[in-house]
């Protein structure tokens, strides 16, 4: 990037926060602030506000929702940074037999509308999930029932055994618990748009595309949580209008989908921060038909790619190597020189290509034309780092509803399909989808190639020892890149989030991207 | 100056200017557009880089090797920008011509017709004016395919609609003209009345909305190129470049205000040359209101005008409003409204 | 007049149930899946999308799809948003009025600038005025308004920050109400005044060369009186039908100056369902702009004959 324009907006940048009217005063953060205090209403602008099923746990499983859904709703366990489990409205857990668990519940807990957390919600609570209809019933494979033991202590039984059953119940978005008297008694429609969960904060307002304020939750049991009497999600979908939002004052915090667009936002008192690389760009092949049935084609249109060049030019370097499991996600294994196939090779994919009966091959390749537009790059540049060893691809950018049916009835594809996901509570649910059973992108059902990795898959979802498990996967991991069962050119950061730091104080991100600090964070008066 | 067989005073014409000086918007547009197709075909046929292969570092000035700089992903911007100005062109052209032919007809039809097929005509106008332009395009693209002509032919279909309407009104107003029933006493047949007498007055709006609808056409391609319609990625489009760009709008500007620019000077240049074309074709001495600044003056009425009806006026009509055409007797006696 | 009325009124009729088919067919027929928005598409499980089908009603022939729709349409039930957690009507009747709001400051600004410089711009041909008027009337035509929403968005942010979007609806603040709506119904309003401009003065121009209007003045009339009373109402026809065609397209189809101003409007409503395959919402929007382009177009057509007489009655 030329210096002297970076320089020169820089500099005009600077000049117009002197004509400007907010003043330069601090920009860092320091002990200088003082103690806590409590006050104060957040106003945090958002992209999207939640589809289908809103904020109902129980139906929602849209990434819009989440974050949303987690400032009102809690679950029984979740993970710290690490990615280690801590409690939360469970505060101890054990393990009886391969397919028992058993849960002591913390005690004290209300819900916002007053009523006493127990055993009888958690029971109801799973229930409601089992019956549902929406996507977090493939999250429960096999769940057999729920019991109450005693007032605080339920048991849950699986079909069969399953070690990602308990990273499952951590994740802070998949099995919130819902209140059996509140919510229970709600119509379909409330329970939608207004929330009966135990967490820090009340969903009271939702105005339909302008804004959702949340306000604090007074029967909450943590103590001195949250500070924040309230925070305001305003609802603008244009990434450069929320950029001037930011600009023009009128909100203290914001979350943008690209990088460019978000560091342009943190300047002067606003900062932007740790991102975590979770959401992977898995290309998905159709091996059963055309020169990808090749083994030897597709390890050349691995060994063509150099990822490095791809991050830094197409993502501006907002983005890691990775494996299908992104590399943000503390639980996936890490990329190393010593990963098959992800070290640019011309040389070797040319050799491979002769060794094939298509040596220059065609290929298709399809991805979401309308939305992530800060991704299109990678797929340009793709192509023309392909064309470096006479591999020829057909860009296909298609509208989501072109692609949809291809997750929802399993269409089948031509060649190269990208569908970009977000963050998964267990590291083998990374390969579901294509190397499962049921996958909807199961495409290599009785190849020859995909029988290892499949063997390994279903051993890892039955190992619950963590070391042996985390072996598992890396060998999964190597066997996927080896045969080259997916092309992953990178993960990139799914959100990026900036706050005026002179406002909102003791704030961070987290790899869930749950706005959990949100609980913890105070505004400055 | 006594005109000596009617003894009216001939009202002086403006200075006629022969040939096309009479039409130098016509001029400025031919030649914007013609300078844009030879960058275009330039561009297509003996580009200086490869339009879609990076070639530099990214978000580059104009420099002496990358005349526009280069965009965020390193192509050269000369030659992305001479193919975006070559399918715009075809695609806001294609578009205009095809939804200008169709519409005309339907309208020409339904004006000139009336009773129950100008009511299923404009019926049918009233259905398609209402299905979002982003629709047709989804299922024409479904059908046949993206790309510029598939696109064309979508869009085509929904601008017909306008030109349809554009065109009834007036011949409403024309067919009960004297100068019609006139023709159509005298035996002249539907087609030729509606393709020489009424096209040829309701010629100004429809020249108007050509203009309009090309420029249109162009940011509609826009909308239409973001949803994966049109232009496939990643050959360039100004519509999807500025979509693209405006996240960079505060680093390299450039990139938004080339593409921005393209579209402007298009539509400029459509709207130029729809203009001239219509002052070549049909050319009214554009006199303006008779004593106002500008027009003529009257100098002075003789004692005995003409009997209404007669041709005495043909020669003045046939300069100043010459979109009659010549076989027309023109009364004069238009009603004026109290 | 009845007679025409009724007539009117049943073809009329006739094209909204002719689109309401149309439109229904069309979605189903492009690709897209509803059951897409309720999915984990992470993690899609074919039973449960199933399972959703059936509940959703999707798996029944499209014939009794269709009627049971269209049935619970004429009772007033446009049926439930397949991908939010809205009944269509209140989806709606949320929207719609943003963007007729959106819609009328623009048309209202686009006539109180485009019909005196219009009418001004014939007046003094080739005036200074009127060379100037049509140069800068060609400029706004031709410039896309998201993009100089965006710009002017921009130079706002580094100079003076005011806070020009944040949508309130009007009864709860309608001083903020109408501020927000100011930016974006100028530039919508200029883009409209110019199209009116260059209609209105090129028929203007086309009446004057008429021989009535030469009578006039020679008897004497004043200019400006000529053009009030005689060009001006000639002039109307091609301006209405114009403005009606601009009002049609304003409702629906403001979708990106809608998403730079951060307006909850009816054309992003559209365009939304369009691309997560909402069905009923689609159809609901798509008759609803029916409904009104029949009535816009029935009004102008009853106004024919009474701008211009010459129209002869309706009922040609």
């Amino acid at each position: 990037m030329k210096r002297s324009i970076r320089s020169a907006i820089a500099v005009i940048s600077a000049a117009a926060m002197l004509i400007g009217v907010t003043a330069c005063g601090n920009t860092s953060s320091t002990s200088a602030d003082g103690p806590p205090a409590d006050g104060g209403t957040l106003k945090y602008a958002i992209a999207i506000q939640p589809p289908a099923g809103g904020i109902d746990p129980v139906i929602a499983s849209s990434i819009a929702g989440q974050h949303l859904m987690d400032q009102a709703y809690e679950s029984l366990l979740s993970k710290d940074e690490s990615g280690k489990i801590q409690p939360e409205l469970a505060v101890s857990y054990s393990q009886e037999d391969e397919t028992t668990y058993r849960f002591q519940l913390r005690e004290g807990v209300k819900f916002a509308d007053g009523s006493a957390f127990d055993a009888d919600d958690v029971v109801y609570s799973f229930e409601q999930y089992m019956k549902s209809t929406s996507g977090k019933a493939a999250y429960l494979p096999g769940l057999k029932s729920a019991k109450k033991l005693d007032e605080y202590s339920v048991e849950l039984t699986l079909n069969q055994a399953d070690s990602t059953f308990i990273n499952a119940l951590a994740n802070r978005e998949l099995f919130l618990m819902v209140s059996s008297d509140g919510y229970a008694k709600a119509s379909k429609e409330d329970r939608e748009k207004r929330s009966y969960g135990t967490g820090p904060f009340v969903l009271t307002d939702w105005q339909d595309g302008v804004s959702m304020t949340f306000e604090k939750n007074d029967e909450y049991w943590a103590k001195d949580q949250p500070r924040l009497d309230g925070i305001e999600f305003r609802i603008i979908p244009d990434d450069s209008t929320r950029l001037a939002a930011v600009q023009q004052g009128s909100v203290d915090a914001a979350s943008f989908t690209d990088g460019v667009t978000a560091k342009q936002a943190a300047f002067g008192n606003w900062t932007l921060g740790k991102t975590y690389s979770t959401q992977a760009l898995p290309i998905f092949i159709n091996p059963t038909s055309g020169p990808l049935k090749d083994k030897k084609v597709r390890q050349a249109v691995s060994l063509a790619l150099n990822r490095d060049v791809l991050i830094k030019t197409a993502q501006y370097g907002d983005g890691e190597v990775s494996y299908a499991a992104p590399a943000g996600d503390p639980a996936a294994p890490a990329v190393t020189d010593s990963t098959p196939n992800y070290q640019r090779n011309l040389d070797k994919a040319k050799q491979l290509l002769q060794e094939t009966e298509t040596p220059h091959p065609t290929i298709e390749l399809s991805y979401f034309g309308d939305t992530s537009q800060s991704q299109h790059p990678i797929y340009e540049l793709m192509q023309q780092q392909l064309s470096d060893v006479g591999i020829n691809v057909s860009l296909k950018a298609k509208s989501t509803s072109e692609l949809s049916p291809i997750f929802t009835s399993g269409q089948s594809f031509d060649g190269l399909v990208s569908l970009p996901w977000s963050y998964k509570p267990d590291p083998t649910f990374y390969y579901d989808s294509f190397l499962s059973e049921n996958g909807a992108l199961n495409q290599w059902k009785d190849n020859p190639d995909a029988a290892k990795a499949m063997e390994l898959l279903a051993e890892a979802k039955k190992e619950t020892d963590e070391e042996k498990k985390a072996q598992l996967i890396q060998d999964l991991a190597d066997n996927v890149a080896e045969e080259a069962l997916v092309i992953v050119p990178m993960a990139v950061p799914s959100d990026f989030e900036v706050w005026n730091q002179d406002v909102l104080k003791d704030y961070s991100t987290d790899y869930s991207t749950s706005r959990i600090a949100l609980r913890t964070a105070w505004m400055s008066q | 100056m006594t005109n000596p067989n009617t003894g009216i005073a001939r009202i002086p014409r403006a200075r006629k200017r022969s040939g096309l000086r009479k039409a130098p918007s016509l001029i400025a547009g031919a030649v914007i557009i013609g300078l844009l197709i030879c960058w275009a075909l330039v561009m297509f046929l003996a580009p200086t880089f490869p339009m879609n292969e990076t070639v530099g570092d990214p978000l580059l000035l104009p420099s002496g090797q990358h005349p526009l700089g280069t965009d965020h992903v390193g192509r050269d911007l000369l030659v992305r920008m001479g193919i975006a100005t070559g399918l715009s062109l075809l695609i806001s052209a294609g578009t205009a011509v095809l939804a200008g032919v169709v519409g005309t007809i339907l309208g020409l039809i339904a004006g000139y017709a009336g009773g129950w097929i100008d009511s299923v005509i404009m019926r049918i106008v009233d259905t398609v004016l209402s299905i979002p332009a982003i629709l047709v395009a989804l299922i024409v693209g479904v059908a046949f395919g993206t790309g510029p002509l598939p696109l064309i032919f979508a869009l085509g279909v929904v601008f017909a609609p306008s030109f349809a309407r554009v065109t009834r009104g007036p011949v409403l107003v024309l067919k009960e003209r004297d100068f019609v029933r006139a023709a159509e006493m005298n035996g002249v047949g539907p087609v030729r009345i509606a393709l020489s007498h009424l096209l040829p007055n309701a010629f100004t709006p429809l020249a108007i909305n050509f203009a309009t609808v090309a420029s249109t056409v162009v940011l509609v391609e826009a909308a239409l190129s973001y949803l994966g319609q049109g232009v496939p990625a990643p050959n360039p489009s100004a519509g999807r470049m500025i979509s693209e760009s405006t996240r960079f709008m505060q680093i390299d500007p450039l990139l938004v205000i080339l593409p921005t620019l393209l579209i402007v000077v298009l539509a400029i240049a459509w709207n130029l040359l729809a203009d001239g074309a219509q002052e070549y074709l049909a050319p009214r001495v554009d006199v303006g209101l008779p004593g106002s600044r500008g027009g003529p003056t009257i100098l002075r009425k003789s004692k005995t005008p003409s009997p209404a009806g007669t041709a005495d006026q043909t020669d003045s009509t046939e300069t100043e409003t010459a979109h009659q055409p010549k076989d027309v007797v023109s009364t004069g006696s238009e009603r004026t409204r109290r | 007049m009845l007679h025409y009325l009724i007539k009117r009124v049943g073809s009329s009729l006739f094209v909204l149930f002719l689109l309401s088919l149309m439109v229904f067919a069309m979605v189903r027929a492009i690709p897209g899946d509803p059951v897409a928005a309720l999915i984990d598409q992470n993690n899609p499980d074919p039973a449960v999308i199933a399972s959703l089908r059936h509940e959703l009603g999707l798996d029944r022939p499209f014939w009794i799809q269709y009627f049971s729709w269209i049935g619970g349409v004429l009772q007033g039930d446009f049926g439930q948003s397949l991908t939010k957690p809205y009944t269509v009507m209140q989806l709606v009747a949320g929207r719609l009025p943003v963007s007729i709001e959106l819609a009328i400051m623009a048309t209202a600004f686009g006539l109180v600038i485009g019909i005196p410089v219009g009418l001004w711009a014939a007046r003094r041909i080739n005036g200074v005025f009127d060379t100037s008027s049509r140069f800068l009337s060609f400029a706004f035509l031709a410039i896309p308004p998201f993009a100089l929403g965006t710009v002017l968005l921009l130079l706002n942010s580094l100079t003076v920050r005011a806070q020009l979007f944040g949508y309130v609806p009007f009864t709860q603040d309608p001083v903020k109400n109408l501020s927000v709506f100011l930016l974006p119904a100028l530039l919508l309003g200029v883009v409209m005044a110019a199209v009116i401009m260059r209609y209105l003065r090129g028929t203007l121009l086309d009446t004057f060369s008429q021989d009535f209007v030469k009578s006039a003045r020679a008897k004497g009339a004043l200019p400006g009186r000529i053009i009030t009373r005689h060009a001006f109402r000639n002039a109307l026809i091609p301006v209405t039908t114009v403005v009606g065609i601009e009002l049609g397209t304003l409702v629906g189809g403001t979708v990106v100056v809608e998403t730079v101003f951060s307006l909850p409007g009816f054309g992003t409503t559209l365009v939304d369902a369009i691309r997560s395959s909402d069905y009923p919402v689609i159809q609901a929007c798509v008759l609803l702009i029916g409904c009104m382009y029949v009535l816009i177009n029935f009004v102008i057509d009853l106004m024919y004959p009474i701008i211009d007489p010459r129209v002869r009655s309706l009922s040609s």
